[in-house]
């Protein structure tokens, strides 16, 4: 499942993230973890610990889907300086089925997010789209073309060495 | 608009690649015979694999363990 973002009014403004000092937030610091090894040493000891895991399977029976559950995480390790984007990007999958296997030995019905949603043809748009298209081949008519009244125009030599006429 | 949770794409993407491996494990390399050529045998260091095989192993053994789950109930 992929998440469009709608549009937002409470953005920050442009040129914002340079008022601060540069250096002056975490994730503008050298990673804390720079390895996809390092990062799970830090996320799988924490997703497996019984007070995170707790709250983690009551979000998931929320309904909330377990790749937006992983991304946060990935998000906020990033935030806090903990690894860069990179390996972010990298952990997320393995965050995402481990995730997914707390939630089976939990025994939750969960959302994975994964899954491709069907997507379904709204009725409505089908009818307008064939009204236009109806509308359209009314009002432009196939124009016939007719040759016979096409005349032959004969090209006047323009060459140096061409008989003048 | 821009695309807010990057999940499903990166996780879709390991997935069609540990498919594709899978797939393709079993063509193995012409070996040469020589004295100098290298043991096809010897298993490639942590450093050779690059982090996104790294990454499909572990993906692979959690899954292993979710079957396991599975079937044992």
């Amino acid at each position: 499942m992929v998440e469009i973002a709608e549009p937002t009014f409470s953005a920050p403004i442009p040129g914002q993230s340079l008022t601060a000092e540069l250096g002056s937030r975490p994730w503008q610091q050298p990673p804390q973890f720079t390895t996809v090894e390092q990062a799970l040493e830090y996320y799988i000891p924490r997703l497996s610990s019984e007070e995170v895991s707790s709250s983690l399977m009551d979000v998931l029976e929320m309904g909330i889907p377990v790749t937006t559950v992983a991304n946060t995480l990935q998000l906020s390790g990033v935030m806090e300086g903990k690894h860069s984007v990179d390996v972010g990007i990298l952990v997320m999958p393995v965050l995402v089925e481990m995730i997914s296997f707390l939630a089976d030995a939990a025994g939750i019905d969960y959302d994975s997010g994964t899954e491709k949603r069907k997507t379904k043809i709204n009725k409505s748009i089908v009818d307008k789209a064939l009204t236009m298209l109806q509308e359209e081949t009314e009002e432009k008519p196939v124009e016939e073309i007719d040759t016979s009244e096409v005349e032959s125009v004969e090209e006047e030599p323009k060459g140096l060495m061409s008989r003048r006429m | 608009m821009a695309l807010v949770n990057p999940a499903p794409i990166a996780y879709d993407t390991i997935m069609d690649k540990i498919k594709y491996d899978e797939s393709h494990s079993s063509v193995e390399k012409p070996t040469g015979n020589g004295l100098l050529t290298r043991n096809s045998k010897m298993q490639p260091e942590k450093s050779d694999i690059s982090e996104i095989d790294r990454v499909a192993r572990y993906i692979k053994q959690i899954k292993k363990q979710r079957e396991e789950l599975k079937q044992n109930g």
